[in-house]
């Protein structure tokens, strides 16, 4: 007998429903950065900041000895500067919040994955693809979202709990994770919030935009112009706060700060939170209105 | 598989696209025509439930049960008219993805795709960049992906647009056995009536928003009685214009002829006349109503200016 | 090969490609094509690849070929005078979204000279023409692609070029759009006008052309009137479906004609014959409808259209 496989098909066998539908997307859109080497190396490239913190922290804690003579001892001696005393919380929350390397490398890695995504579904007319089996444009803005955040939150918050984690198993006792485990969980939390926020404009962005270049290019404006705008006018009219009501950025790592507990000053917490949700709510209102079910059958 | 429609009105805004449209859809090829903005894609957006009608009802008849068309479109398969494709994606992981995104497992999705890539014969492709193909071949991969979840129906929009005359044919060939094989429905939506003529069996014509001409292609262009279209060589032959009582010749251009003959009459005086002109036949056929001109008077009689 | 421009004793082509190649770099995508046009519609038909679009850009100038000439009315491809005497009606999507139709045709046409007045008048004239007097002062985005089809049409030929060279002009247009646009380019011969065209729709592209010209990785492939072709291809059977009154006696007829090659039943009292050598065959035929009982009611070749002998020649 000779077999025609093709009318022998089984059926589509079960259906599955509910998120279990639309995962694969969120999935699909995670997996793109690390199918190419170019993407890979993005990625890498990424973990550095955090790299440099472990190097710091083998050092602190002698595991290993290189540079300068009394490198070692200096870095152990300063420990009253929070930011570089391992058993407090902002020594792990410094590679991702500072401007430089934290901002550089998050802009690097958004605006060449998130910030494209849409704008390249768009040209490729993809949603048409998309929204015609079912998967509404709520869904598919979902899953894009949760597909680019776990791209950035696999740095901006796993970086960090590694790093912590790394820290207790070099440390002599169980203390220094008992103490800071609080606090680390708040920052955790507090990091997943605002990723997840900065992801979301990001992504309206590139809905917004005509053109990948043009979200990429819009979202670098958004982030570093804004913090260029707070940096002048706080220090113009001598209001320190200004910077966290005006810059994205600095709003942002205001509000981690603010949920893990650190104390800040000449910062307006309110203001900052003001900043981040009303960015976030003007920019998903206006792609709602770029992504509009007509759009897939013109 | 059928789909009928009843009363079916469908308006953005003021606009009023579709209005109090009730058609149906007999299974095997259908090709639906209509001038642009006529209300195809509204009626194609309706069944693919990205429009809400505002009045009216669409079923899904299959052996014998009648379903609302909104629970079943998880069973429409649809391949769009404009290039579309997923950006980075092979061909096989586009297919297989929205293969998932239809509901199916993932193992599932899987094996499906590398299925229907094989069916629209992607097999040697199926894990190259989409955004590399070439336009034939994005083309079969949307159709691969309009079959992944083995749909019952399928909706194809202008599915030859932009191919190459061996890749048009293919893609005909590909459609009418899907239909023909694999017992799809297949809604064909094209402005080429040559494919029409070629893949389908009934056909739907829509203008302003109703439906003008509904019924098989086969009856549609049914010859208009004993009338026949001679074709003779050499080009410049001159016939009687009544070769034998009840045989009428008139010319219509080098070497065409249309002929007419009463009922009683057979053909054999036809020919003689014409050895006897020293010509040889070339074609001889029932005058048939091409699909043409089963549009173009049907469509006209709408148009609100009579046109030259 | 037949031509107007030949028949009535005018020795200049309206377009007139001597020997013509082209090479990008070491890759040949045009080898010694020699193509004319007279006053008559010329197809120009090949798949995907096959050079057509490299020679329409060598014929208006866009690209000069690496060997050979090409000439337009007499003017050399690329010249001041061969650009005024040509129209070109790309495929690609792209218009100036924001302006008017009016105004768009109008701005194309002050690139060859006329004045500010004479540009709207011949602008307005050409689209009311062409059927879209009542929305050609809407701006081009909101046309829809069969307005925008007729637009690009109308830049090729407001100036009244004398020769016009026309990529897919039916795409995306209905078929209302297309018999009314296909009846426009038949009658442009009348006016001294030449015209090449290319399409993929072969059946479509075979009621609209004079003769064709094959394109196949670069060379031309075969030309002429489709006729001629089929005629020239001896090797490949020709089908022929027979419709009469009881074919069973026909068909014992039939198969001791040395013409005929085979005789197969189809449905419903018809016979398809695959054939060779005509024209002995129809002359045969002729003579056997003479005296045929009943009478032959369908003659009808299967396989002469443009469609078989492309599949034919490329397939």
């Amino acid at each position: 007998m000779i077999h025609d496989w093709l009318k022998e098909r089984s059926g589509r066998g079960a259906e599955v429903s509910g998120w279990r539908r639309s995962w694969p997307l969120a999935q699909a859109e995670f997996l793109t950065l690390f199918r190419s080497r170019w993407g890979v190396a993005l990625f890498l490239l990424c973990l550095f900041p955090g790299l440099g913190r472990l190097v710091m922290l083998l050092i602190i804690f002698g595991v290993v000895n290189f540079g300068p003579v009394g490198l070692r001892a200096r870095l152990q001696n300063r420990a009253e500067i929070p930011g570089l005393d391992p058993s407090r919380v902002d020594f792990y929350l410094e590679p991702v919040v500072s401007v430089m390397p934290g901002m550089v490398f998050f802009l690097l890695l958004t605006s060449l994955v998130v910030a494209r995504t849409i704008a390249r579904d768009r040209l490729a007319n993809a949603m048409e693809l998309y929204w015609t089996r079912g998967l509404s444009p709520l869904a598919y803005v979902a899953c894009k979202w949760l597909g680019g955040w776990l791209v950035v939150a696999s740095i901006t918050v796993m970086v960090p709990l590694a790093l912590w984690l790394t820290a207790g198993f070099l440390a002599e006792d169980w203390s220094l994770l008992a103490t800071s485990a609080g606090g680390m969980a708040r920052a955790a939390v507090g990091l997943v919030v605002v990723s997840a926020a900065w992801t979301g404009i990001c992504l309206a962005l590139s809905a917004i935009c005509g053109s990948p270049n043009a979200a990429m290019v819009a979202w670098s404006m958004l982030l570093v112009g804004s913090s260029a705008v707070g940096v002048v006018l706080a220090s113009a009219l001598r209001e320190p706060w200004l910077r966290s009501c005006l810059s994205l950025w600095e709003a942002g790592t205001v509000v981690v700060r603010a949920i893990a507990g650190v104390p800040q000053r000449g910062v307006s917490i309110p203001g900052a939170c003001a900043m981040l949700a009303g960015c976030l709510i003007v920019t998903m209102l206006l792609a709602r209105s770029r992504l509009r079910l007509e759009e897939a059958l013109r | 598989m059928r789909i009928e429609l009843e009363g079916v009105t469908i308006r953005y805004g003021e606009r009023i696209a579709v209005s109090e449209l009730s058609t149906s859809f007999p299974p095997g090829t259908v090709g639906l025509l209509g001038r642009n903005g006529a209300g195809k894609s509204s009626v194609l957006k309706a069944l693919l439930g990205l429009v809400r009608p505002s009045a009216g009802r669409m079923w899904l008849v299959q052996d014998g049960r009648r379903q609302d068309f909104g629970t079943t479109r998880g069973r429409v398969g649809y391949m769009p008219e404009r290039d579309a494709h997923l950006p980075a994606a092979t061909g096989f992981e586009m297919v297989s993805l929205l293969g998932m995104l239809s509901g199916m497992p993932r193992r599932d999705a899987w094996r499906r795709a590398h299925e229907v890539l094989f069916l629209v014969g992607l097999e040697e492709q199926r894990y190259r960049a989409v955004a590399g193909y070439s336009a034939g071949m994005r083309q079969k991969a949307k159709l691969a992906a309009a079959l992944v979840h083995d749909p019952g129906l399928l909706f194809l929009d202008e599915p030859t647009n932009g191919l190459d005359p061996q890749a048009r044919a293919d893609m005909l060939a590909l459609v009418g056995r899907l239909a023909r094989e694999l017992g799809k429905s297949v809604v064909l939506s094209t402005h080429i009536l040559q494919d029409v003529e070629s893949v389908c069996d009934h056909v739907v014509v829509l203008e302003a928003g109703k439906v003008v001409v509904a019924g098989e292609v086969a009856d549609l262009t049914e010859s208009t009685g004993r009338e026949y279209q001679l074709a003779v060589e050499p080009s410049d032959l001159e016939l009687p214009a009544s070769p034998a009582p009840g045989i009428t010749v008139r010319r219509e251009g080098p070497g065409q002829f249309t002929v007419g003959l009463v009922a009683s009459m057979d053909t054999c005086a036809l020919f003689a006349a014409l050895r006897a002109a020293g010509g040889r036949v070339r074609s001889l056929a029932p005058r048939r109503r091409t699909l043409e001109q089963v549009f173009v008077t049907a469509v006209r009689r709408e148009l609100p200016e009579a046109r030259p | 090969m037949t031509s107007t421009a030949a028949s009535s004793g005018l020795p200049d082509w309206i377009l007139d490609c001597e020997r013509i190649s082209k090479w990008y770099g070491p890759i040949s995508a045009l080898t010694d094509v020699t193509l004319r046009v007279g006053r008559e519609v010329v197809g120009l038909v090949g798949r995907s690849g096959a050079g057509k679009s490299t020679l329409m850009k060598l014929a208006v100038g866009l690209l000069r070929p690496s060997q050979g000439s090409i000439r337009v009315a007499g003017h050399p491809a690329g010249s001041r005078g061969a650009r005024a005497c040509s129209g070109l009606c790309p495929d690609t999507e792209r218009l100036y979204d924001a302006l008017s139709g009016v105004d768009f045709v109008a701005w194309m046409l002050r690139y060859h000279g006329l004045g500010h007045r004479e540009c709207r008048e011949r602008s307005a004239a050409t689209l009311t023409e062409l059927g879209l007097g009542e929305h050609m002062h809407r701006p081009i985005r909101e046309y829809s692609k069969g307005m925008r089809q007729r637009v690009r049409l109308a830049q090729a030929l407001a100036h009244r070029p004398r020769f016009a060279l026309l990529d897919e002009p039916m795409t995306g247009l209905d078929p209302l759009a297309r018999r009314e646009l296909g009846e426009r380019i038949r009658r442009l011969p009348e006016q001294g006008v030449g015209v090449l065209v290319s399409s993929h729709v072969l059946q479509e592209l075979q009621g609209l052309v004079d003769r064709v010209v094959m394109l196949h990785q670069g060379r031309v492939l075969a030309e002429g009137t489709v006729a001629e072709i089929r005629e020239q291809m001896p090797a490949a059977p020709h089908r022929v479906r027979i419709g009469a009154a009881d074919p069973r006696r026909l068909a014992a007829e039939l198969v001791h004609w040395p013409s005929v090659q085979g005789v197969r039943f189809g449905d419903s009292s018809v016979l398809e014959l695959s054939v060779t050598g005509e024209p002995d065959f129809y002359i045969a035929l002729t003579e056997l409808g003479t005296r045929w009982p009943g009478g032959l009611r369908e003659i009808t070749p299967l396989d002469d259209d443009l469609a078989s002998v492309f599949g034919y020649l490329l397939g």
